[in-house]
């Protein structure tokens, strides 16, 4: 099976996408997961395959006992399994498994950027970054932001004309995201990367939100010099972060980290680097189980298709964004003209002059919707955004009451959608928004969040939470009965 | 040339957006022409308040920042 009755297959076979959790009402609720722009919910069947490797379970670097043997196989699998998804040509990228989300392979990346034009210079970064692909490249050098098209709220796609006249004045390399974080907004990155190329300027591009999502192929992408994704936002999590960049930009560099595995004689007073590059930058203990769990969830995804993923989901993103903009004083972030400014299935909003954290812990406490809220680590951007409607805002001449107004209004709630995601799960978003719209008192809980300050956090934390913990406590109590005071 | 202010205001210690709120509304007292100094700790707001500026149609006469202070010049047009 593959294709679209794959994918049919498939959308139900997501570990937790029956959790239920006692609502506020008492009432048991499905979880509706929206949340999966922060992490994906585990694919069953990568899951699966990672379990029936750990009867294999070793250590790489040796292929002296079967098992380490199966370890090695195993994880090269994963890596060529990453090259053939993003249709990158191994003769000219290698792929790195480092750390345990896109922040390490980013940091991993700015340092090989930063060898390989060693000299002084700006580092351009575009304004709708995350953190993670932001923050690494300001130890690089001064940044200079590539502008946006449109203006706020509704900001749109990197300025491609923009981008390529900054390209012009040769920065040490320029850093993009594929799409956004906080706005799900797809940017033009062929164009980015022929402006870049033309220039002689490496371009970095982060995939975390769109490899899961969209055909990501290198060739159609114009050839980046690098390019970061996580297994845990492509049904993988648990899975290390994934950089795949041009071989001769790391060979241009001293190794990133040094230790075991990336050393061929080491003498007490000198030692000799690896021949293979990958091995060279991957010292230590490599998360194997990580990398297998990540090499079979591409898998899945490579037989249904990326193109037909993206034909569903495309879909089902316009629902979303229609379905929001349809509730009324429901503002939501960036360009929503998806014709104009296409994007994955992520949408940010506000509602009416609630605070975001009212408005997230509503929906999870009274509906069982996973959302996130916040700034999404994206504070420049989200801040461009919110720029407007914060500065319009009246606040009391004293500060520190005004503080207390403006504090809640700092951030957003973010909807994101996975191949789980159906439209019944929209539409259960729309209609809660709805009536938390028109009856915002009925779901004032002041022992969870506090509307006026947006404090729930420091709240002791709710029923539902201690349920998780007891039924940990009670599966760890059964597997030690089972294991210890059973007869064999 | 350093221009005399008609009003100082003075925004230290308060976190972003309150700079360019306070700066608003000092702006919609003052007299066409008239020239607010505002003083911000933010590290955002210098950028925020020219940005403002900008937008709101206010003459941005000088930045510079110095000791952990913003200093914004403006005039009301």
């Amino acid at each position: 099976m593959n294709g679209a009755p794959l994918l049919e297959a498939l959308r139900g076979d997501f570990i937790g996408i029956d959790t239920r959790h006692c609502a506020a009402d008492g009432r048991s609720r499905r979880r509706i997961y929206l949340d999966s722009a922060a992490t994906t919910l585990m694919m069953s069947a990568a899951h699966a395959t990672a379990t029936a490797f750990l009867q294999h379970n070793a250590n790489t670097h040796s292929r002296t006992h079967f098992s380490a043997h199966a370890a090695a196989e195993a994880y090269a699998f994963a890596r060529e399994r990453v090259l053939s998804f993003i249709d990158a040509d191994p003769a000219r990228y290698l792929c790195l498994f480092v750390g345990h989300g896109a922040t390490a392979a980013l940091n991993r990346a700015a340092h090989y950027l930063c060898a390989y034009r060693p000299q002084a210079g700006h580092v351009v970064v575009s304004s709708m970054e995350h953190h993670s692909n932001d923050l690494p490249h300001r130890r690089v050098g001064p940044v200079q932001r590539a502008t946006l098209t449109g203006t706020a709220p509704a900001l749109g796609a990197i300025d491609a004309g923009a981008f390529a006249t900054l390209m012009r004045d040769r920065p040490r390399y320029a850093a993009v995201s594929l799409a956004s974080n906080v706005t799900g907004i797809v940017n033009p990155i062929a164009e980015l990367s022929a402006a870049a190329r033309s220039c002689g300027v490496p371009i970095l591009v982060d995939a975390c939100q769109a490899i899961a999502h969209l055909p990501v192929s290198m060739r159609s992408l114009g050839e980046p010099d690098a390019l970061v994704f996580s297994g845990h936002k492509v049904y993988a999590p648990g899975s290390p972060g994934v950089l795949v960049i041009r071989r001769d930009i790391v060979e241009a560099a001293p190794p990133a980290e040094l230790g075991g595995g990336m050393v061929s004689d080491v003498s007490a007073r000198d030692f000799t680097l690896a021949c293979d590059l990958v091995e060279r930058e991957e010292a230590g203990t490599p998360n194997v189980v990580g990398a297998v769990t990540l090499g079979a969830a591409l898998e899945v995804l490579a037989r249904i298709g990326m193109d037909v993923i993206a034909a569903h989901e495309r879909v089902l993103t316009e629902h979303l964004v229609a379905s929001l903009l349809a509730v009324d004083a429901l503002r939501v972030y960036g360009s929503t003209d998806l014709a104009a400014c296409p994007r994955v299935g992520v949408a940010s909003f506000n509602l009416a002059d609630h605070g975001h954290g009212w408005v997230a812990a509503a929906l999870n406490d009274h509906y069982d919707i996973a959302v996130r809220d916040g700034c999404f680590c994206a504070q420049p951007y989200a801040r461009s955004l919110l720029a407007s409607e914060l500065w319009a805002l009246e606040a009391p001449d004293d500060a520190d009451s005004a503080e207390r107004v403006v504090q809640r209004r700092r951030g957003m709630v973010r909807a994101s959608l996975g191949l789980y995601s159906t439209r019944a799960d929209v539409d259960a978003l729309a209609s809660a928004l709805r009536e938390m719209g028109a009856h915002p008192g009925r779901y004032r809980t002041p022992n969870r969040h506090d509307d006026e300050v947006g404090a729930r956090h420091e709240q002791p934390a709710p029923p539902a939470v201690w349920q998780v913990r007891a039924e940990i406590d009670r599966l760890l109590t059964a597997r030690w009965r089972s294991a210890h005071l059973q007869p064999a | 040339m350093r221009v005399l202010a008609d009003r100082e205001l003075s925004c230290r210690g308060m976190r972003c957006p309150l700079p360019v709120i306070y700066t608003r509304k000092a702006l919609a007292a003052m007299d066409c022409g008239q020239v607010l100094r505002v003083v911000a700790t933010d590290p955002g707001s210098m950028d925020d308040i020219v940005e403002f500026s900008r937008r709101s149609g206010a003459e941005l006469i000088s930045t510079h920042a110095a000791g952990g202070d913003c200093v914004v010049v403006l005039r009301k047009l």
